[in-house]
């Protein structure tokens, strides 16, 4: 029974755990026990740690391996260890949100998603690092954060993206099966596309938010990061459904069946060349564009479209500042706001204060016609696709505001436009730049995460990028 | 004889020190702001810059902000 831990294992997917586990070739102890040592001795390596919670989980992992033993089976999750960003709550230990002032926070419950994924049989084996307040207030450097700065476990002279910058280089580095990230406005994409793993943004209102740091209450999304598209759909199954304690649970659950879904080749996908040729930076067009071809050879048609005209990033900026101002009130006031490590960031909350309920108020408008102009944008296609970061990683030392965005036409908008409209998202790994991840986001109607999935699903049968490890993983 | 425990946790921790002592110099050093920035007056600048740009945006009177409130 006793089988030897080897790396192919701390790099398997879901699918690939959950048959060693039910065919007892491993106990969920052995396995929890090989992840979480891994995690507690290369996690600092990558400044991905926040907190290791290996015993809780080898006594969950020895319940579940009786179950195994009984031939009681739960799911794909039953038995397979993972982490979880520092934003959301677990009972009795410290959540940090990955900023000073709240180093000793302590909640006396659960976030619903992890409650979720317990009773799906998944071992929470360490929370992961974040950059501090999910960076609300907007950090001009990676050091933004009670950790330090999230190291790329494929460059460590890069950041590992932000702001789920633990749970992306978790999953990179074969510390984690799957990791939980949250998003507002790119933080599972942007360090999903960085780290190299696959990452997805559910529809706004699928997953409860319950236990997690509100940033902007009507854009937060938690969600899953993990090595393969159809591990993410394995996930969001378990912890998906409707939550009375989050007020905008849409009541909905998503279950995995592709089956019930139109092929990919007969989707219509909406892309902009202009993505790919100009917005993407030159290193990372080869592959990009190598990428588009394979999304060419599933047979889908690919349509040139671009997003409707709105000022997305002044929308997204507002919205949060308003939201951001009124949840960290009390840290500004207090004056510990001056303990977080970035200067910008918390010149960015306090001056937060000031913005004009008028001004909230007209982005909000505004953002009534986005999700209009979104609705009809896919009545003729089903997809949208463009880079999800128009490059790899940046180096630790670059200021994050320092590039004005480039003003194209195109999709280049399309995290601020999908999370704005609360679209779902995905992210692939599709290929290198400078020897370092570069990937595809693919966004959809609101609850189409089965679609995204089978696109998912078809470009990474057709190729191996989501299978490639970091070199000194 | 005095014989001293080392973990494979203590080992990782000694060979990795003086990396992230390094990292950890450099990103500190780029956190500190440009000499003579004044990041309070950037924050209310970009502030100001998104309300021009909504103040600019035409809008349907019609139009209702996109939040619900659910009784």
């Amino acid at each position: 029974m006793k089988a030897a831990i080897s790396d192919d294992l701390f790099f398997a997917t879901l699918g690939e755990l959950n048959a060693k586990l039910r065919a007892r070739e491993i106990s969920a102890v052995e396995l929890t026990r090989a992840f979480a040592q891994r995690l507690e001795t290369l996690g600092p390596r990558y400044n991905a740690l926040a907190l290791p919670l290996t015993k809780q989980a080898v006594r969950a992992a020895q319940a579940v391996d009786k179950e195994f033993k009984r031939e009681r089976f739960r799911g794909p999750l039953q038995g397979i260890p993972f982490g979880a960003k520092d934003l959301l709550a677990y009972r009795g230990h410290p959540t940090t949100w990955g900023a000073k002032p709240y180093a000793e926070q302590v909640f006396d419950y659960d976030a619903t998603a992890l409650v979720k994924l317990e009773k799906a049989g998944a071992l929470l084996i360490g929370k992961l690092s974040m950059v501090e307040l999910a960076g609300g207030g907007g950090y001009r450097f990676p050091a933004a954060s009670l950790f330090g700065p999230g190291l790329n476990p494929w460059d460590r002279t890069r950041w590992s993206g932000g702001s789920s910058s633990g749970s992306g280089s978790a999953v990179a580095a074969g510390l984690v099966p799957f990791a939980l990230g949250s998003e507002t406005n790119g933080s599972i994409l942007s360090p999903s596309a960085s780290c190299g793993v696959t990452g997805l943004r559910p529809t706004y209102g699928l997953v409860s938010r319950h236990g997690a740091m509100a940033l902007a209450w009507s854009l937060d999304k938690i969600g899953p990061m993990c090595r393969s598209a159809e591990d993410c759909a394995f996930v969001l199954q378990a912890m998906s459904g409707a939550d009375s304690k989050d007020p905008a649970s849409a009541g909905k659950s998503f279950y995995y069946t592709p089956q019930f879904y139109k092929p990919v080749k007969q989707l219509r996908i909406g892309y902009s060349p202009s993505d790919f040729s100009e917005w993407a930076q030159p290193a990372a067009r080869p592959a990009f564009e190598k990428a588009l071809a394979v999304i060419r050879e599933t047979g889908a048609k690919l349509v040139e479209t671009q997003l409707p005209d709105f000022p997305y990033s002044t929308l997204t900026g507002t919205i949060i500042n308003a939201e951001m101002a009124s949840i960290f009130e009390p840290l500004i006031a207090s004056g510990k706001v001056d303990e977080l490590a970035d200067k910008k960031q918390i010149a960015g909350l306090k001056a937060s204060l000031e913005l004009p309920a008028k001004d909230y108020l007209k982005a909000m408008r505004l953002r009534t016609l986005v999700q209009h102009a979104m609705r009809k944008l896919f009545i003729d296609i089903d997809v949208l696709l463009a880079p999800s970061r128009p490059g790899p990683a940046t180096k630790l030392d670059e200021a994050l505001d320092r590039n004005p965005p480039p003003a194209l036409k195109g999709l280049n908008n399309l995290t601020s436009a999908g999370n704005l409209a609360g679209l779902p998202a995905l992210s692939l790994p599709c290929g290198f730049a400078d020897q370092l991840p570069v990937a595809l986001q693919v966004v959809g109607r609101p609850f189409s995460e089965n679609m995204l999935i089978m696109v998912g699903k078809e470009f990474q049968s057709r190729t191996d990028w989501h299978r490639q490890r970091p070199p000194a993983a | 004889m005095w014989r001293m425990k080392i973990t494979r946790r203590s080992l990782a921790i000694t060979a990795l020190a003086p990396a992230a002592a390094a990292l950890s110099q450099a990103t500190s050093q780029a956190q500190a702001p440009a000499a003579g920035e004044d990041l309070n007056a950037l924050a209310h600048s970009l502030l100001r810059a998104n309300s021009e740009i909504l103040t600019k945006a035409a809008i349907p009177i019609a139009t209702e902000p996109a939040f619900q409130f659910k009784a």
